[in-house]
């Protein structure tokens, strides 16, 4: 969607730091996190369960705002925006998959994949449905289309809510364990359709997970230890399982 | 503009569905905020009806209008006293009519309630004895045949003239003049059929009387000498005040024997009578109209306790909507409107069978209530406003929650 012919970066994080009070301790995941993602990018984020991945994540899409330091979208500083403002950058800027995919039960995929339009006013009602016809096309769904949320696989869940995530035609698209609820063959099927979309569309991926095969997949890899990103070098990677490898 | 009422068409389609998935929950809360809106509309159209009933009442004599009658709330022995209750007679009327000359008509009446019969058709009107004068004083015109005459009461002619009301009980669509009806044992011939006033079937207006001559009533059916009051009609009501304090003159001077602790009459003004009478009316709807509130006030607790739950079950939704771009406003707004759905719901099931009971009351009432629809207007935006106010909190919680807290909610 971008149309970046400089690398100046669509979103970065300046000495982000967080802190919780949790049962009178403070943890602090993040500390003093330096992160950019330009247009285009395919980065994941690695690291052990609790290591503050997901934390990350959730302060590159401005739900969670740092303790400390600066978030900038499109070089705007937007860590101390009110909530209607982000709100806005969330729906213009960014598009979320999180790993329980937090379908609506009572709404039909396309309409569950229509949700986000509801908050950006400008289209009519018949764009609307075309635009998330055409995201369902596009993750191969939309013969599915007035299926309730129940009557979906795990799978096809899961590309319901990668398009959901597409319908705003954002510039970042951010995932939370894409593969974490799925069995590995469909696993794979989902990474597939996440390099297919990057190509289609030229998003830019952040993904944080602990599937090192889907990090092998990415352009850059960081892994958080002690609250700090460090970039991790492909070959320092474990070998695939054979397995795996055939799969992909 | 456009944007505007299209979100809310989609959160209108959203709560269609949030209602179908939770039907019983649901129509609970709906039953509970129309029970309450049932009653207050009720009590409130029977009440107003009251109003107008009281009014109407008086209003087809005249505010304007004074009568006496026998008894003083200053001694109340007087109304116990039968020399001072038989007191009253045509001679007074006569003397009243000489001698205050602000008094435009005078009407001496005594009235009996009783049966009377046509063949096999009965009913228990109310019988007035009265004089000519009593028609003006009453507004009362003839739709068939004539009133009732000078050489009537002179005569103490065997004639009636009927309310439309009876004459259609009695008649059917037959002709009643010159047919003969009963009461205890006179036969009287009807004269004249006055024209309706549109208080028929209330059993109390002229609609359902039947008048006689004074002295008909008198001496040939009551056997007494005595009237039972007098209608005064002033030449104009600012004379009202002037015809009271005269007619209280004229008749302490007639009855100076029976004055001895003041007049033993009282001069009542039917105008001063509405006002006592709408008051008593207003206090009494007022007081069960803020009872049926009560009862709102509890449906709309209801609607709070459905609405926390219906946050606490969403909070993960709430989640998926801030992620994807709802303002905390959005959010309030959404629960807002999901509250103010039921209760209108609530307001519109609760007006319609306010509608059934009324109709259903208008037969056992002697009154009609009436629907004010500027009422149930206001009652409908009143319950649009129940789900508001009691939505609020809930609403305001679901919107305070950081995408965060709501995502990571299991």
């Amino acid at each position: 969607m971008s149309r970046h012919t400089d690398i100046s970066p669509l979103l970065q994080l300046r000495q982000v730091a967080k802190r919780y009070q949790v049962g009178g301790q403070e943890i602090e995941p993040l500390k003093h996190a330096d992160f950019a993602i330009i247009p285009g990018d395919y980065v994941s984020i690695i690291g052990p369960s609790g290591s503050g991945k997901s934390t990350m994540l959730h302060i590159l899409g401005c739900l969670e705002r740092p303790s400390s330091g600066q978030v900038f979208i499109d070089g705007e500083d937007v860590s101390a925006l009110p909530d209607a403002a982000l709100s806005g950058f969330r729906s213009r800027t960014l598009g979320f998959v999180f790993q329980r995919w937090y379908l609506l039960e009572r709404m039909t995929a396309v309409r569950n994949v229509e949700l986000p339009l509801d908050y950006s006013p400008s289209l009519s009602r018949t764009e609307r449905r075309v635009r998330a016809l055409e995201c369902l096309r596009l993750v191969g769904l939309d013969d599915r289309a007035e299926h309730r949320p129940s009557q979906l696989s795990g799978g096809q869940q899961q590309r319901v809510a990668i398009a959901r995530a597409l319908v705003n035609q954002p510039k970042i698209l951010l995932l939370d364990e894409p593969t974490g609820n799925l069995d590995p063959v469909t696993g794979a099927e989902i990474i597939e359709l996440i390099d297919h979309l990057r190509r289609e569309s030229n998003v830019a991926v952040v993904l944080v997970t602990h599937d090192m095969q889907l990090a092998q997949r990415t352009d850059r890899c960081f892994q958080l230890i002690d609250g700090r990103l460090e970039r991790k070098a492909k070959d320092t990677f474990p070998p695939a399982t054979t397995e795996r490898a055939a799969s992909l | 503009m456009i944007a505007q009422s299209q979100r809310l068409l989609l959160t209108l389609q959203d709560v269609g569905l949030l209602l179908r998935e939770h039907k019983l929950r649901s129509a609970l809360t709906i039953l509970g905020i129309s029970v309450g809106i049932w009653a207050l509309v009720t009590l409130l159209s029977v009440g107003l009806g009251a109003r107008v009933y009281v009014q109407g009442q008086v209003g087809q004599l005249g505010s304007d209008l004074l009568i006496v009658t026998p008894g003083n709330a200053a001694d109340t022995s007087t109304f116990f006293n039968r020399a001072v209750q038989e007191s009253l007679t045509t001679a007074d009327a006569q003397a009243l009519r000489d001698q205050v000359p602000e008094i435009a008509l005078v009407a001496p009446v005594y009235q009996q309630r009783g049966e009377v019969n046509y063949r096999d058709q009965r009913t228990a009107p109310n019988l007035v004895g009265a004089t000519p004068e009593y028609f003006a004083i009453r507004d009362a015109k003839p739709a068939i045949g004539r009133l009732l005459t000078a050489a009537d009461e002179q005569a103490q002619g065997s004639v009636a003239v009927l309310g439309g009301e009876i004459a259609r009980h009695l008649f059917g669509n037959r002709n009643p003049l010159g047919e003969s009806i009963r009461f205890r044992n006179t036969t009287l011939y009807v004269v004249g059929v006055l024209r309706s006033k549109g208080d028929g079937g209330l059993g109390q207006g002229r609609d359902s009387e039947i008048i006689v001559p004074l002295s008909t009533m008198q001496h040939r059916i009551a056997g007494a000498r005595h009237v039972q009051m007098i209608y005064l009609k002033p030449r104009s009501s600012e004379d009202k005040d002037r015809v009271r304090s005269q007619t209280e003159l004229v008749l302490l001077s007639l009855h100076t024997a029976l004055s001895r602790n003041g007049l033993p009459y009282t001069v009542m003004d039917l105008g001063q009578l509405v006002a006592v009478a709408d008051n008593l009316v207003n206090g009494m709807t007022a007081f069960l109209v803020s009872i049926a509130a009560v009862s709102l006030v509890v449906g709309g607790i209801g609607v709070m306790n459905v609405m926390l739950a219906s946050v606490s079950e969403r909070i993960s939704e709430i989640g998926i909507r801030r992620a994807v771009g709802a303002t905390q406003q959005d959010i309030e707004t959404q629960f807002l409107m999901e509250a103010g759905t039921l209760t209108v719901i609530g307001g519109v099931v609760g007006i319609v069978l306010a509608g059934f009971s009324i109709v259903i009351l208008n037969g056992l009432l002697p009154w009609r209530a009436v629907i004010n629809f500027a009422a149930v207007a206001a009652v409908l935006v009143a319950s649009g406003a129940i789900g508001v106010f009691f939505g609020f909190y809930p609403a305001r919680k679901a919107a305070r929650l950081t995408p965060m807290e709501a995502l990571r909610y299991e």
